[in-house]
């Protein structure tokens, strides 16, 4: 009797081509958007930008340095005063370390275009330009005579950041920041008298490991988000379970099956076992969909049984939407559930991004989402830990799915209430 | 055409519950993501056994310089366990001469944590041996106030000076997204009325078409209008986050939008014939608009050119470019006219378009 109440929502959802779109398309749709649009960034090992900036130059930097030494010269320092100077002065072509060295450490992908004053305003408008590096007249002149014989002020440089590029641009000026700190420990030692030596932090390079936590590999961000869309969208699986259920009461299908002599128990049970299976059926195609055109593979066999403890949650929940709505008589408890909860859900849940990254608070009631534990199931068996660490999300989904069954079974209408 | 208009306030009035949770919704959305710690960083789990790391510059350097925080947790299981769960992304172990990043999920912020990391250890080095060399306590501060040269930075397009601020991006994004269901439900109910026969009725008056469709789409760009309003209002003066001064201004600039949206909800309208149709719409049109047009995250991170030129048609990527160029760019009026009059000619090409189809859709 339940297969014949699972066969009649089978026929009921696949009469409403609609509905279907909305659970199997919006997740692909989102999958897809997401990894298209996310795909440079997302990619997981690498960090590419590639940032064109140019670099504006009013005054020649040699020269600068030239005439600086001359008039060190000409000025009436001791001759050894004035050699050692000169010596330094050579070395501190700022603007030649900055082109060259600065930006050169990052693998070339920073691309300086050199350009003449007059183009400033050509530049600026070029959106193709993530930063504009604007020297001004005589500023090498004005450092060296600030660094070296503590004249006038410190001169300043301008950076223009392209608002719509603000990744790259803010990558720029954190190069230009870092930059203008080393310059500044090494004014520190001269103006103490101490051995430039004291700079070199040796090397570091090595000093630390990046590895992946547990046995396995770490998760990429497709396959994330592969995860975090599929247990977003089979919450909507029970919002439409729901809707026909209700839809059922309100056109008096419930009252025939009852009155065929039907138990209200079994018509209740076939609303949970069509929850189980279209929740199965869809993470099923969603998750064939990733494996086939993302190449998102699982261990067969735990991600079944994963994806059977989520769809059994997504079971009760279904039942616990029908049976509210049937108490109080109105869709708009499924609508609540289907406009807001699935959305916050999906947020605690990390289905956007991980969400302890922002407060722990959020990271437990993270947890305590249907969606939210199965997606730390599934991340678990994609890194490939021991199945024993996704054990606890499992038993949580069944308690989580026996609690809201004994909820509902408590609150649907009794004989007569209807 | 007040009639209309009187009817669906006192039907507002009277089920208040979607627009009150609507509103509700996209300020805790943008309040869990960013708006509420003031900050926008990622927190990174890390442990030490040693105390004198913890308080040690290094840390501190981190949370300074980067998007990060460090966020010291008392044993190395619960480290462990909270990149196990897939709710953080990856954590470190300082040890006494090196670290140990734990990595859960692969993702551009564990390079980029890791150059943080390196920096700051370099950095600390080289202070420390500063100030063992000079005699000094605050090298640091020393440095900072002495600097070599400065560098001032500053915006293309703006006026004003460099800003970043997270938290508009996330209050932006979430009230421009959850306006888009207040605005498409109360559009929805032409087509409800129309199911119920209320339409055809209303037409049989003396009412003209018209007035029906102008009395409609006030009402629906006045409810999404209030909604954005309240939200911003709770934000600026609850909440106070920094609208730089442009508080006003933005109020007066969300007009457009919500207009394209209201326009947009028309054509929706028109496009389908059932109610399961619309629901099956709404949140597909919704979230992808939201994602294309940058409100979950900035545009600038999108590398592909094909979801970029996706993103000119989209009314959210105008919406979020008014608001960030009034507030943060400091755009002036004329560079402000570009994406305003893009979205007043989506507006009347969809309403045409809207209309056009739901006259010539019977829906019974």
């Amino acid at each position: 009797m339940i297969w014949d109440i699972v066969k009649k929502q089978s026929i009921l959802f696949i009469r409403n081509p609609q509905q279907l779109i909305l659970l199997l398309m919006l997740p692909i749709i989102l999958i897809c958007i997401l990894s298209v649009s996310l795909s440079g960034f997302i990619s997981g090992e690498t960090f590419e930008i590639d940032a064109k900036i140019a670099m504006i130059e009013h005054t020649d930097e040699k020269e600068q340095i030239e005439r600086f030494i001359q008039e060190v010269e000409n000025s009436k320092l001791s001759e050894v005063e004035k050699k050692e100077i000169g010596q330094v002065a050579k070395n501190i072509s700022i603007v030649h370390l900055l082109k060259d060295e600065a930006f050169a450490d990052m693998d070339k992908l920073i691309d300086i275009t050199m350009v003449s004053p007059e183009d400033k305003a050509t530049v600026l408008a070029d959106d193709s330009f993530a930063a504009v590096i604007e020297i001004p007249k005589d500023f090498t002149y004005n450092a060296l005579n600030f660094y070296l014989l503590k004249e006038g002020n410190a001169s300043e440089m301008k950076v223009y950041q392209n608002e719509s590029k603000t990744l790259q641009s803010n990558i720029v000026k954190s190069i230009i920041d870092s930059f203008q700190e080393q310059m500044s420990m090494m004014k520190f030692t001269m103006d103490h008298h101490i051995d430039p030596v004291n700079l070199e932090a040796g090397d570091l390079e090595h000093i630390g490991t990046v590895e992946p936590i547990g046995k396995g590999n770490p998760v990429s961000s497709k396959q994330y988000y592969t995860i975090g869309m599929a247990v977003m969208n089979v919450l909507y699986v029970a919002t439409a379970v729901g809707v026909y259920a209700f839809i059922e009461k309100q056109t008096q299908v419930f009252n025939r099956v009852i009155l065929a002599n039907v138990s209200r128990w079994t018509y209740f049970s076939g609303i949970f076992v069509s929850g189980v299976s279209f929740a199965l059926i869809q993470l099923l195609i969603i998750f064939g969909f990733s494996w086939i055109v993302y190449g998102v593979t699982w261990p067969i066999l735990q991600f079944l049984l994963v994806t059977v403890c989520l769809a059994f949650a997504v079971g009760a929940l279904s039942v616990l939407l029908t049976s509210i709505s049937y108490r109080i008589n109105s869709e708009s408890v499924i609508n609540f559930f289907s406009n807001f909860l699935v959305a916050l859900l999906a947020l605690l849940g990390g289905s956007f991004f991980p969400i302890g990254d922002i407060a722990d608070v959020f990271q437990l009631l993270g947890d305590f989402t249907p969606n939210g534990a199965s997606m730390s199931a599934y991340l678990s068996l994609l890194r490939g830990d021991e199945f024993s660490q996704t054990i606890p999300y499992l038993i949580y989904l069944l308690l989580f799915t026996f609690c809201l069954l004994l909820v509902s079974i408590f609150s649907f209408p009794k004989r007569g209430q209807i | 055409m007040s009639g209309i208009f009187i009817t669906k306030i006192k039907w507002l009035i009277r089920n208040p519950w979607t627009f009150i949770l609507m509103t509700f919704m996209s300020i805790l959305f943008a309040l869990i993501t960013g708006g509420a710690n003031g900050t926008n960083k990622i927190t990174v789990p890390a442990y030490t056994e040693l105390n004198q790391i913890k308080n040690s510059s290094l840390a501190e350097m981190i949370d300074e310089k980067s998007i990060f925080k460090i966020d010291w947790v008392t044993d190395k299981r619960a480290l462990e366990k909270k990149i196990l769960s897939g709710k953080h992304e990856f954590g470190i172990v300082f040890n006494q001469d090196d670290y140990d990043i734990l990595v859960g999920i692969n993702s551009p912020n564990v390079v980029l944590f890791e150059n943080t990391v390196k920096n700051a250890y370099h950095l600390d080095k080289q202070f420390n041996q500063l100030e063992q060399a000079s005699g000094e306590e605050n090298v640091k501060e020393i440095i900072e106030n002495n600097s070599f040269f400065n560098v001032k930075s500053q915006w293309f397009h703006g006026q004003d000076t460099f800003l970043f601020d997270g938290n508009l991006h996330t209050l932006f994004g979430f009230s421009l997204f959850f306006v888009i269901y207040t605005i498409a439900y109360s559009v929805f109910q032409i087509l409800l009325e129309k199911r119920t026969g209320v339409w055809d009725r209303v037409i049989l008056s003396p009412v003209r078409k018209w007035e029906m469709y102008v009395a409609n789409f006030l009402y629906s760009f006045l409810i999404g209008y209030v909604q954005v309003v309240i939200v911003f209002f709770i934000f600026r003066f609850i909440v106070k986050v920094d609208f730089h001064g442009m508080f006003w201004q933005t109020l007066l600039l969300l007009i457009p939008y919500v207009l394209a949206i209201v326009a947009l909800s028309i054509f929706i309208i028109g496009t389908v014939n059932t109610i399961q149709q619309f629901n099956a719409v709404i949140p597909i049109v919704s979230v992808s608009m939201a994602m294309i047009g940058g409100a979950f995250w900035p545009l600038d991170i999108v590398d592909s050119t094909f979801m970029l030129q996706l993103s000119k048609l989209i009314p959210i990527t105008y919406g979020m470019e008014v608001l960030y160029g009034v507030t943060l760019y400091g755009y002036n009026l004329e560079q402000i006219l570009y994406p305003v009059s893009i979205l007043l000619l989506m507006t009347v090409v969809l309403t045409g378009l809207g209309i056009h189809l739901m006259e010539r859709n019977y829906i019974s």
